[in-house]
C-alpha cells in the first residue's frame, strides 16, 4: 500500500514536471518557431497576411541569396567572429591569470582586490558606455590628463612652445570593439572557485619538485582546468556574439559592424514602408548559427566546465 | 646514495599572524637516521616540516644541512624531497610522468630519465603501472608514486607528512615495513611526520615528540615509552595510554584525596603518579581496591577500565583469559619499580636517583 502511494506519487510529480518543462519549451521555442517559418516566406505573403504567419513559403533560399546579396552580413558575421574570439580569449586570459594569483599566492591586498574586482561586476558596460567611448576614441586621452594635471603640459609650452596633444583612436577596430567588452571579471570567480578545489599539497608537491609559479601554472593547472577554460571561452564567445549596444556605438561603418548591430539595420527602413521581416528572419538564422551550432556541439563540456570542480 | 646530511635546528620559531606555530624549538637530526615527529592534531608538525622543506620561511631560527644554513634558501636549492598526506599527484600525468616531473624540470636527458624511472619504479613496485594515471591506482599504489617521485632524484633529505594516514590498517602495516626497508637502502636523512604513535614506535630511530610547538621529549622509542619525561608525553604514548594519577607524597606514602595509601612514595607534596596499564599486577592480596568499571576483551589481553577509591580512572590490561565483572571489586599491586613520578605543577619527570624509595 505504502510502496504503490509512493509510486503514485513519484508518478505524479513526474506530470507535474513533464507539464512545466513543456510549458517553458513553448514559451522558448513557439517564437523561434515563428522566425524560422517566417523565414521561408515570400516578402508579399508576409504583407498579405497582415503580420505574422504560420504559412511556409517557399522562399528560404531566395531570402538567404538576398542576405548574401544585398547586406552585408557576410562580411558583419567575419567581423563578428574575429570580435567574440578576441573577447572570448581575453576575457579566459585575464581571469584565469588574475585567479591564480588570488588563489595560490600571498598578499596583503588580496581580500581588497578580490573585493574591487567583485565591485567591476557591478558596473556592466552599459552603464558606462559614454566614458567607454571617450576612451575608445582617443586611448591616449588617460595620457593627456595625467600630463595636465601634474603641470608636465604648461612646461613643456614654455620651453617647446607648443601644447602637446596625443590621440590614438580604436574606434571601428576589432579591438577597439572586443576590449571594453572583455575587460570584466566574472570568470575570475569561476576559476577561482576551481582553483579552490584543487588538492592543497599540490602547488607544495610542485615546489618540491623544482617548478616555479610559471611552470607550476602551465605544467600543472592549465592542464588541469581545460573543462572551465573551454565551457568560460565559449559561453563568453556567444555573450560577445550576442552583445549589441557597445559594437553599436564602437563601430560606425557596416563594413566594421558586427552581425547583430547589421541585422538590427535590415530592419531600420523607410518609416513608410514595412519592414522587410522576412529577411530579417533569414538573417536572424544566418547570423545565429554559428553560436547554436556551437553551443549544440560543446554542450557537455559547458555543463561539466560549470560543475566547478577538479575531478 | 645519497650525501650524508645532519639537520640541525636551532631556536627556531614560527608564526601565523599572532599564533605561533613553532617556539624556539632546537634539535638535531642524525645523518641517514629515521626521525619520527609525533604529536596530536594542530601542534605544529607539518609547519616544522615545512619550514625545513622551505615552503614556508621561519620566522626566527637557524637551519643547518650538515654545515650549510639553509633557512633562507629557496625549497629548489635544498636538496629535499616530501611525500604528502593526500599524495598530491598531479592527476593529469600518468604514474611515469608523476615520477619524472622534477628530472624533467632538472633537465635530465631522456634516456637517463627513463632509467632512472625504472630503476625507482622497480625499488616501489610500480613497473606495471607505469601508464595509468593515478585516479586509475589503488590508495596503497597512489602512495608508492608519492614515495617514488620523491626518491627519484636522490634527495639529501626525505621529508613524509603523515603518508599513511589515508591507508586502511593493513595496508599501513605493509607500507611501513616497505618504508622501513626503503630507508635502509637508500640511506637517506628521513622526518616522518606522524599523530599515530604505534607508526612512531616501529619505525623511528628516534621520535620527537612535540606540543604546541615546543619539544617535549626527544629520544629513542625506548627511552620515549620507557622513561617519558613529562606526563604530556606519559599519557600521550602507549595503547592504552600511562595512568596519570594526582595524590600527594605523605610521610612517605603516596595517598589519594580519601587518605588511600597506593605506593611508597620520596617525598612530600602534591605529585603526579605514573604507572602503565601493563604494569599493574592483579593480585588477591594486593595493597589496592579498584572497582570495575567495563572490561573490554581483546583476545590476546583485556584492558579492564576501573575506579580507584576517590573515584579517579585508571586502566590495566590483564593477560589473556582473565577478565572481571563490572561493578566488581579487584585488588592490584603498583610495583614500586614500575612507578614514574611527575612534578604535579610542570608535569616534568622527577629524576629517579632523587626518590629515596628506589635507592
Ligand atoms: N597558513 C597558516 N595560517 C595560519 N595558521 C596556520 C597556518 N598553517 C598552520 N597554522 C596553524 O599552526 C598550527 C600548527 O599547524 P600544523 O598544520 O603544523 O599542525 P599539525 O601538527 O600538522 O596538525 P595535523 O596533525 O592536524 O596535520 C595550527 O594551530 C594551525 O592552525
Ligand atoms: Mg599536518
Amino acid at each position: 500500500m505504502k510502496d504503490s502511494g509512493m509510486i503514485e506519487n513519484a508518478r505524479s510529480v513526474d506530470r507535474a514536471a513533464t507539464i512545466v518543462l513543456v510549458a517553458g519549451m513553448s514559451f522558448i521555442l513557439i517564437p523561434l518557431a515563428i522566425a524560422a517559418v517566417t523565414a521561408t516566406q515570400p516578402y508579399e505573403t508576409f504583407i498579405e497576411a497582415g503580420g505574422l504567419s504560420f504559412a511556409l513559403g517557399g522562399h528560404f533560399l531566395d531570402n538567404m541569396e538576398k542576405i548574401l546579396s544585398e547586406t552585408k552580413l557576410l562580411r558583419q558575421l567575419g567581423n563578428s567572429l574575429a570580435v567574440a574570439t578576441i573577447v572570448a580569449v581575453m576575457k579566459v586570459g585575464f581571469c584565469f591569470l588574475a585567479a591564480y594569483a588570488l588563489v595560490f599566492f600571498e598578499g596583503k591586498f588580496r581580500r581588497a582586490l578580490f573585493a574591487v574586482m567583485i565591485a567591476t561586476v557591478m558596473l556592466p558596460l552599459d552603464l558606462r558606455v559614454i566614458t567607454t567611448y571617450q576612451i575608445v576614441a582617443n586611448v591616449a586621452m588617460p595620457l593627456n590628463w595625467i600630463l595636465d594635471a601634474t603641470g608636465a603640459n604648461w612646461a613643456i609650452e614654455k620651453v617647446a612652445g607648443f601644447r602637446p596633444y596625443f590621440r590614438l583612436s580604436l574606434l571601428d577596430t576589432y579591438f577597439g570593439t572586443a576590449a571594453p567588452i572583455a575587460a570584466n571579471c566574472t570568470a575570475v570567480f569561476i576559476f577561482r572557485q576551481f582553483f579552490l578545489t584543487l588538492p592543497k599539497d599540490l602547488p607544495r608537491a610542485a615546489i618540491m619538485d623544482g617548478a616555479g609559479p610559471i611552470r607550476f601554472m602551465i605544467d600543472i593547472v592549465l592542464p588541469l582546468s581545460k573543462t572551465p577554460i573551454v565551457a568560460t571561452l565559449l559561453f563568453f564567445f556567444v555573450g560577445a556574439w550576442t552583445n549589441y549596444l557597445w559594437p553599436l556605438v564602437a563601430a560606425s561603418t557596416p563594413d566594421q559592424q558586427t552581425a547583430v548591430v547589421g541585422l538590427a539595420r535590415i530592419a531600420d527602413s523607410d518609416i513608410d514602408e514595412i519592414p522587410q521581416v522576412p529577411l530579417l528572419m533569414a538573417g536572424a538564422l544566418f547570423v545565429s548559427f554559428i553560436p547554436v551550432a556551437l553551443i549544440a556541439v560543446m554542450q557537455r563540456q559547458i555543463v561539466r566546465g560549470l560543475n566547478l570542480s577538479s575531478r | 646514495m645519497a650525501e650524508r646530511t645532519k639537520i640541525i635546528i636551532e631556536n627556531l620559531s614560527k608564526k601565523f599572524g599572532s599564533v605561533e606555530a613553532i617556539s624556539s624549538l632546537s634539535a638535531t637530526f642524525d645523518a641517514c637516521a629515521f626521525t619520527v615527529i609525533l604529536g596530536p592534531s594542530g601542534c605544529g608538525k607539518s609547519t616544522l616540516l615545512h619550514v625545513i622543506a622551505g615552503l614556508e620561511t621561519a620566522s626566527a631560527g637557524k637551519i643547518f644541512f650538515e654545515d650549510r644554513e639553509v633557512q633562507n634558501l629557496p625549497a629548489r636549492e635544498r636538496g629535499c624531497a616530501m611525500v604528502f598526506q593526500d599524495y598530491a599527484l598531479y592527476p593529469h600525468m600518468n604514474v611515469e610522468d608523476n615520477i619524472g616531473y622534477a628530472l624533467k624540470l632538472a633537465k635530465v636527458p631522456k634516456t637517463e630519465r627513463r632509467e632512472r624511472i625504472g630503476r625507482v619504479a622497480e625499488v616501489t613496485g610500480l613497473q606495471s603501472v607505469l601508464e595509468r594515471r593515478p585516479s586509475q591506482l589503488s590508495g596503497g599504489q597512489r602512495q608508492r608514486v608519492a614515495i617514488a617521485r620523491a626518491i627519484v632524484r636522490e634527495p639529501r633529505v626525505l621529508l613524509f607528512d603523515e603518508p599513511f594516514s589515508n591507508l586502511d590498517a593493513q595496508l599501513r602495516h605493509d607500507m611501513r615495513r616497505e618504508l622501513a626497508e626503503l630507508h635502509q637502502r637508500i640511506g637517506a636523512t628521513s622526518v616522518f611526520v606522524t599523530h599515530d604513535q604505534i607508526e612512531a614506535m616501529t619505525m623511528a630511530d628516534k621520535i620527537l615528540v612535540i606540543s604546541n610547538g615546543r619539544i617535549e621529549q626527544f629520544g629513542t622509542p625506548d627511552e620515549v615509552y620507557h622513561a617519558p619525561e613529562s606526563t604530556f608525553v606519559a599519557g600521550f604514548i602507549g595503547s592504552p595510554p600511562m595512568n596519570l594519577i594526582n595524590g600527594t607524597g605523605d610521610g612517605g606514602a603516596f595517598k589519594l584525596r580519601d587518605g588511600t595509601v597506593l605506593s611508597e612514595c620520596g617525598w612530600n607534596g602534591h605529585v603526579v603518579l605514573g604507572i602503565r596499564p601493563e604494569s599493574v599486577r592483579v593480585d588477591r592480596q594486593g595493597a589496592v581496591a579498584l572497582k570495575v568499571r567495563y572490561c573490554e576483551k581483546l583476545g590476546s589481553h583485556s584492558i579492564i577500565s576501573a575506579e580507584l577509591a576517590d573515584g579517579q580512572p585508571m586502566r590495566l590490561t590483564t593477560p589473556l583469559g582473565s577478565s572481571a565483572e563490572p561493578s566488581s571489586e579487584i585488588r592490584v599491586n603498583f610495583p614500586a619499580k614500575q612507578l614514574h613520578w611527575f612534578d604535579s605543577e610542570s608535569g616534568k619527570v622527577i629524576p629517579r636517583r632523587s626518590n629515596g624509595i628506589e635507592s
